[in-house]
């Protein structure tokens, strides 16, 4: 540590001097220190193995390296699913790394917030400057008024921030990539299931991989059908050379069937064998047709459905939980009882066919239960009418008749039945789900009726099933369990949160000696314990919409409402570690006002945005994908997690994870660590050297030190065979009870009928054991449709329904300043059927005005027969050609073209979802916003400009 | 000899990075390509339409007009390679190519002042130890480069999979036959024969 120190103060001389430099346009070449992975590659070319990290996903590619610049990129033949693959994205990286929009220096705002006014100062005064501001603000206002904001998937550093909150009692996050992608899905999955499903499209790459070992190998066809359901999601248009690769792999070699839900002929629907164009907005609608045409036509799994999932069981009308024996028979002795007290395995309660009587439903194999469960229907308990949670399912889906669905999922009934007809007969098969549900009021309730589907058919723990668990060490030992927080090491760093699958008095013990273990260290536990639960219960949103508890995150709309009003409290300072925040919270408009409240904004990222003009304060310039090391962090390849190695390293930039751990300790230093919440809560997240860095990811690699990994240049990875990779049906393994595994869920069985979500609205259960959150109302345990508040049925004065989409060009709010990226895809297309657009006049290639009751922005019109009448499509999209230095006024860019102003804040009870797909608008011909570029020679000051840029050392 | 790519539509998704993978492995400027990949549909009505992808670059025509029009001997066939390629130092910019080629597929050098195409990554590929970086990278696994006359070559290793139905060209216009090859099944969509 002191070591760095000094050299630190070694480097803030040099870098005072190359900040002066690059600010006066002359290229830096004092101080040159050759790199680990630059040393010697003078003159020739010398190739490193390395990670993209275009996307939220990890192809395995290969930077060839002349005098010290990477020259050219490509995808490795040796990745596992790209095969060589590199899409744009990653490719573009060459121009990205030496863009002359990259920021080798921190900056200080010296303008008013919009101008783009910037001074380059040192580490220390940046630090200093982030830790007072922290500081100043927590004295005065206490913990709530520091909040951190994070990116999704694709961005470098994402779901970490947390700890930043813990350590000063702060309790507000907000990431564009939870409650709007993959964490409703991940906690549904998980609540249902007992572990997380493909919730996204980077386990797409899993799913297509579903393949048998030797299949995987050796690309063979096997004599098996395979049927992937695609419902809302953009393999190729996400990880393009990744799970797009794997998708068209298994399309082409193994003649896997497809049936594709997507308002929008995708690249993925122009291919399948079914295409469901779904109204935006409808697709609980179709699922539960999908459900009651199953149940009716008598083609689920019935055996399955019996005795491995909790369909059977009879729910308390009162509490609408299920019965459990004991709730009925006091005495009854549950043979599932584990002896050591530490495994909970309960017996519900049942209407038995044999009997033709309401019966104890213990946990045993199938062919050992003493009854044979009725799954629909409803019998008297104690003398109330109590119905099986078949039987709740069913009602909800009988209305939801093939012609049902067709006429308010605008499709047709004979189509529905024919992906049906596919899907049941195909048993290699499941149902993935995109981003699309949590951009939108449906968030809970999709992810409820694709599990109850799969699980309808025992489509779980099986070949292409979008639920599968890899590799030997998830073969179970004993009863599953799970804490199913994504942020559980924080609660349970202080003692909180119900472990499923253990009894209480073991979930209490365990709790206490966290509780200990602080009182160990002079500190008292229960009280930091109290302390940290208020804390989750007064994050922002978060009575309302309990399910934010997984990643501990607040609500997009009551943060933003908090910053306005000052109720219940203000949020004052942010810390944003991702890049154009107006790209990705909507609506937009509304949220400009809210952060020209913040007194102090910092952001880490490598290169200036939207959202960096209109509000930041202080910018710290983090490294781009080629130069940070790396592992553990979205490096999934299937069979492989791969490691990131630095290839190059400009100026002052600084590794992601490092950034963090300095802008904490700042702030811990000017607060005194004595009034921090917990000083250490970021331990384990980011590191205070690369060295650091460095020694934790060759640990996890396997390996001794960094050097040995960067060694084996041809191995940055860890591997699981493909022998041990793909291992079905674990829940039927018996395991030290002399039971089958079963599942890491309350009643160790699929819960499609989720009743953790009830417990969850009414106190913050499992998240928050051993304490009660205050009650919202009642989330629904099933699926249920409800139209969305904006609906084209009754809107006349915004009629057209829009939702939004990926293009493989870009990943969120990246590469917009990528030159060759932009003069392909220059603005945002807005998908309209050719009858539509008559309707208003509107030609191909027409500039549209696009407004909905939150704003306007800009769009290309896209006429398409692949869309239907009345329905638009468009991606997001923001334009850092608007503050070029080249125009002669500027704006931040973000309200041109962006659909994301036009957003809502209809949200998802459980989650805190906001609405960015199917919401209303009306369009008229507009024209192209001034400053936007299109034309490709307009894209030259995109050009990179900085390959002559001196590769330096790492500042920290 | 006969080399050069087979683009296997079953696989385009359209997602343009041949494009990026092209201009930065040839030094390209913004507005020059050297391949493009266009949108086929979709065709038919809503919702019973066809869509695929086509990108098109250079066909490697067996008789190529743009060398029987050249009238410096710039556009010619290598005889190492067999690949019909440009010498820049003898172009003269009279841009008769660009008109002769059948398929636009010609770009002009405004700077350089000649005319420039699709080399098959000469520059990596004629001593046999590389393929195009638009095959390398193709995220789809949909462009292979080989030996139209090696049946053993990846392109003739491809063809062998699909039914003839399913091997196309782009229309021959003027008997220039052009050697790339396109794989498209009628399961996907009926073949247009667009250019």
């Amino acid at each position: 540590m002191e070591q760095s120190i000094s050299r630190r103060g070694f480097l803030k001389a040099a870098a005072a001097t190359s900040a002066a430099l690059a600010v006066s346009g002359e290229t830096s070449t004092f101080f040159d220190q050759p790199g680990q992975a630059f040393a010697d590659s003078a003159s020739k070319r010398t190739m490193y193995k390395t990670a993209c990290h275009g996307c939220a996903h990890c192809c395995a590619v290969k930077a060839y390296v002349e005098d010290g610049v990477v020259v050219k990129l490509e995808g490795d033949p040796d990745g596992p699913l790209n095969r060589g693959g590199m899409c744009l994205k990653g490719l573009s990286q060459l121009h990205t790394v030496y863009s002359p929009r990259r920021v080798l220096h921190p900056m200080k705002r010296v303008g008013e917030r919009g101008e783009n006014k910037w001074e380059a100062i040192t580490w220390d005064e940046a630090l200093d400057l982030a830790g007072t501001q922290i500081a100043e603000a927590v004295k005065k206002y206490g913990g709530y008024s520091l909040w951190t904001a994070q990116g999704g998937g694709g961005a470098y550093i994402q779901a970490e921030t947390r700890g930043i909150n813990a350590t000063f009692g702060g309790c507000n996050t907000v990431a564009s990539g939870s409650n709007q992608c993959a964490m409703p899905r991940e906690m549904i999955t998980k609540a249902t299931l007992g572990f997380q499903g493909c919730v996204n499209m980077g386990d797409m790459g899993r799913f297509v991989g579903c393949w048998t070992a030797e299949a995987f190998k050796t690309r063979v066809p096997e004599p098996e059908d395979r049927l992937f359901v695609i419902w809302g999601l953009q393999p190729t248009a996400n990880g393009v050379a990744h799970t797009g690769h794997a998708l068209t792999d298994a399309r082409a070699l193994f003649g896997a069937k497809t049936i594709v839900v997507d308002p929008y002929l995708t690249s993925e629907a122009s291919k399948a064998d079914v295409w469901l164009p779904v109204r935006p907005g409808t697709d609980s609608a179709l699922l539960l047709a999908w459900i009651r045409w199953i149940i009716d036509n008598k083609r689920y799994n019935e055996k399955y459905c019996k005795y491995w999932t909790n369909l059977p069981f009879l729910i308390n009308p009162e509490t609408k939980l299920p019965y459990e024996a004991t709730d009925i028979w006091p005495d009854y002795v549950n043979p599932a009882i584990d002896p050591n007290g530490i495994y909970d395995t309960p017996a519900y309660v049942c209407f038995d066919e044999k009997t033709q009587s309401v019966q104890p439903f213990p946990y045993t194999a199938p062919d050992d239960s003493p009854v044979d469960p009725a799954i629909f229907t409803t019998a008297m308990v104690n003398g109330v009418e109590a119905k099986t949670a078949g039987q709740i399912w069913w009602e909800e889906a009988s209305p939801w008749t093939l012609e049902a669905a067709a006429e308010t999922c605008w499709l047709e009934a004979d189509k529905i039945e024919e992906a049906l007809e596919l899907y049941v007969s195909i048993e290699n098969s499941g149902i993935t789900g995109g981003v699309f549900s949590e951009q939108q009021e449906c968030t809970s309730a999709v992810p409820l009726g694709m599990v109850m589907i799969d699980a309808m058919m025992g489509r779980v723990l099986t070949p292409n099933s979008s639920y599968v668990k890899h590799g030997k060490n998830s073969i179970p030992t004993h009863r599953p369990t799970l804490r199913i927080a994504e942020g559980r090491e924080m609660c349970e760093r202080y003692g909180v949160g119900w472990m499923i699958g253990w009894t209480k008095e073991h979930n209490d013990e365990y709790l206490s000696s966290k509780v200990q273990a602080w009182n160990d260290q002079g500190r008292d536990g229960e009280a930091m314990r109290k302390q940290f639960v208020q804390a989750m219960f007064d994050t922002l949103g978060s009575n309302a919409h309990k399910g934010m508890h997984q990643w501990t995150q607040s609500a997009l709309k009551e943060t933003r409402e908090a910053i306005i009003t000052g109720e219940p409290y203000r949020p004052r300072v942010n810390y944003e570690v991702s890049g154009n925040k107006y790209m990705v919270v909507s609506p937009a408009l509304e949220w400009q006002k809210a952060y020209a409240e913040q007194d102090f904004i910092i952001q880490q990222f490598p290169n200036m945005t939207s959202f960096t003009v209109d509000c930041v304060d202080l910018f710290l310039p983090t490294e781009e994908w080629l130069e940070f090391d790396n592992y553990g962090d979205n490096g999934s390849s299937m069979i492989r997690s791969y490691a990131r190695q630095q290839v190059v390293h400009m100026g002052e930039a600084v590794n992601p994870f490092v950034v963090p751990w300095h802008v904490t300790h700042s702030a811990i230093e000017a607060l005194g660590e004595e009034n921090c919440f917990d000083a250490h809560a970021t331990d384990g997240f980011f590191y205070e050297t690369i060295e650091s860095a460095r020694a934790t990811f060759a640990k996890k690699l396997g390996k001794n030190s960094w050097d040995e990994v960067l060694a084996d240049q041809d191995h940055l990875y860890t591997e699981i065979s493909p022998e041990d990779y793909f291992i079905f049906n674990q829940h039927e393994t018996i395991v030290d009870d002399g039971l089958p595994a079963g599942f890491a869920t309350m009643s160790r069985k699929v819960e499609p009928y989720c009743s953790l979500l009830i417990r969850l609205a009414r106190t913050g259960f499992p998240y928050m054991y051993p304490f009660d959150q205050p009650a919202c109302d009642d989330y629904d345990p099933i699926c249920k449709f409800k139209e969305p508040s904006e609906s084209p049925l009754t809107d006349t004065e915004y009629p057209l329904v829009l939702t939004n989409g990926r293009v493989p060009h870009f990943h969120h709010n990246t590469m917009r300043h990528a030159p060759f990226v932009r003069e392909c895809m220059p603005a945002p297309e807005l998908k309209i059927n050719p009858v539509t657009a008559a309707e208003y006049g509107i030609n191909h290639g027409d500039w549209v005005k696009v407004t909905s009751r939150r704003g306007s922005c800009s769009l290309v019109a896209y006429l398409t027969e692949g869309i239907a009448p009345g329905v638009l499509i468009t991606e997001r999209f923001w334009n850092p050609e608007c503050f070029d230095d080249t125009q002669s006024s500027i704006t931040a860019g973000f309200e041109e073209c962006n659909c994301n102003v036009l957003g809502a804040e209809f949200q998802n009870d459980v989650f805190s979802s906001n609405s960015y797909r199917a919401l209303q608008v009306k369009i008229e011909k507009g024209s192209k916003p001034d400053r936007v570029w299109v034309e490709s020679s307009e894209f030259e000051p995109f050009m990179p400009t900085r390959q002559n840029e001196a590769n330096k050392e790492e500042v920290f | 000899m006969a080399k050069g790519l087979l683009i296997n539509l079953d696989r385009c998704h359209g997602c343009d990075s041949c494009i990026v993978a092209c201009k930065l492995e040839n030094g390209l400027e913004l507005g020059s390509f050297y391949n493009r990949v266009a949108a086929v549909g979709p065709t038919g009505t809503y919702p019973n339409v066809q869509k695929y992808w086509l990108p098109v670059q250079c066909q490697q025509c067996e008789n190529p007009h743009c060398v029987e029009v050249c009238p410096t001997g710039a556009s010619y066939r290598d005889e190492k390679t067999g690949y019909v390629l440009i010498d820049k130092s003898k172009c003269i910019g009279c841009h008769y190519c660009l008109y002769a080629c059948p398929y636009g597929v010609r770009d002009f050098n405004e700077k350089g002042g000649y005319a420039q195409k699709c080399t098959l990554c000469a520059q990596i590929t004629a001593d046999g130890s590389d393929v195009p970086v638009c095959v390398h990278n193709c995220p789809a696994g949909a462009r292979l480069f080989g030996d139209y006359d090696d049946p053993q070559s990846d392109v003739c290793k491809e063809m062998d999979r699909y039914g003839d139905e399913c091997v196309h060209t782009l229309p021959d216009c003027g008997g220039a036959h052009p050697l790339t090859r396109y794989i498209l099944s009628p399961s996907i969509a009926e073949w247009k024969g667009l250019i």
